[in-house]
């Protein structure tokens, strides 16, 4: 019965994350350690690998869209699949209240994320990274014009997807927000751009710690079949109805109910 | 040669829609075939139990619990697509003669394989 529980809030969280352009990942660990009482170590695994099922989805959209940069996506994945690597060993010592804490603070962090406003800035330099991997490119504009952008600071871009791949093994997430910001605040790429390379990025960061927890035994297919498959049904469904929705105003509940659980995940750390 | 890498881009894009499709498939049917005869799955997940893949598998194949062996193939299937991808990726790299991405991707390929390694390690 609780797998179809667990089914039913998969497909929303899925929806609802295709909705928003966040992974279901921060909505499933929190259901499955606080109402299903699963042990964080096993949510994580299950969040895992929703997060592969969907970014491989959406992956394979990239050449329709023309906005995912390649190029910068691949230079990046350096970054984060080391430090998925690094978050994974970080995870296996480390107590689980302090990845509830971990989690919590995150949790915060996006929401407030959520809420602020992107202001667009394009890079002005082409940093000699970027010139030596060919990393300028264009994209096409809301009536169908190639935009030329430069990127910026790639070193810093680099660190930041450091720091998003640590988080995304320690916690079970897609580090999406710190994707976007990396790309979109550091090296300064438009902001559908960052948006979709991050998107293509994620899956990648995903398997490096999906694959040392499955061998390691901590994703089980009891938890993770009905996440996974509720996660896909439901992001398909988001993403059509995102082009008929207007989402801000479930936004705003959604950046209420991210604080409310965060300040749940703390307490439960703290306990 | 664009035509070439072109094609080769769009047979990326679709085995990783159709893998995703695969995979979930799999899990699915693993799912709902162990669902018949399970009751209060989440009742053993509450304390972490350190019991790796290899056993798990073993144990598993013993006691005959097809379903649950066919929802590990579609969780085995989920991981490699993206794997895959970085390795055709890099192919794609290496024909348009991108030698410089060919060999970031290839980072990212030994990255990834190197990560699993860490799983039986630790």
């Amino acid at each position: 019965m609780h797998e179809l529980i667990l089914f039913a809030i998969s497909i929303g969280a899925g929806f609802l994350g295709a909705l928003l352009g966040i992974g279901g990942g921060m909505i499933v660990v929190p259901v499955l350690t606080l109402f299903l009482h699963v042990d964080i170590r096993y949510a994580i695994g299950a969040s895992l690998i929703s997060i592969v099922a969907t970014s491989s989805g959406a992956a394979a959209s990239f050449l329709r869209d023309h906005m995912t940069n390649l190029r910068v996506a691949v230079l990046l994945e350096v970054g984060t699949v080391s430090g998925a690597m690094t978050g994974f060993l970080i995870a296996s010592f480390v107590q689980p209240r302090i990845l509830f804490l971990t989690f919590g603070g995150f949790l915060l962090f996006s929401a407030l994320m959520m809420l602020r406003k992107r202001g667009e800035s394009l890079a002005r330099t082409d940093h000699p990274w970027s010139q030596r991997l060919k990393l300028a490119s264009s994209f096409p504009n809301e009536r169908g014009v190639q935009v030329p952008y430069m990127v910026e600071q790639v070193p810093m871009g680099l660190i930041y997807m450091y720091a998003a791949g640590v988080l995304s093994a320690l916690l079970g997430i897609g580090s999406g927000i710190l994707k976007v910001l990396a790309m979109d605040g550091a090296m300064k790429l438009p902001m559908k751009v960052s948006s979709a390379t991050s998107n293509f990025m994620i899956g990648v960061t995903a398997t490096a710690s999906a694959g040392a927890y499955f061998v390691q035994g901590s994703i089980r297919p009891e938890i993770a079949a009905p996440v996974a498959v509720g996660i896909i049904v439901g992001s398909y469904f988001g993403a059509r109805a995102m082009m008929k929705m207007k989402p801000q105003w479930i936004r705003v509940i959604f950046v209420v109910l991210l604080i409310i659980v965060s300040i749940q995940m703390i307490i439960k750390g703290l306990a | 040669m664009e035509d070439d890498v072109y094609s080769l881009e769009l047979f990326i894009a679709k085995f990783l829609r159709y893998g995703v499709l695969f995979a979930g498939v799999l899990m699915f049917v693993g799912w709902m075939t162990e669902i018949s005869f399970s009751t209060d799955t989440f009742a053993h997940f509450s304390k972490y139990d350190e019991v790796r893949l290899v056993p798990t598998l073993q144990l598993i194949f013993e006691q005959k619990r097809w379903g649950l062996l066919t929802s590990y193939a579609g969780m085995f299937s989920l991981i490699c697509l993206p794997v895959v991808r970085v390795l055709m990726t890099c192919y794609v790299f290496i024909k348009k003669k991108d030698y410089s991405l060919a060999v970031v991707s290839s980072f990212v390929l030994v990255g990834l394989l190197l990560s699993v390694l860490l799983g039986f390690e630790i």
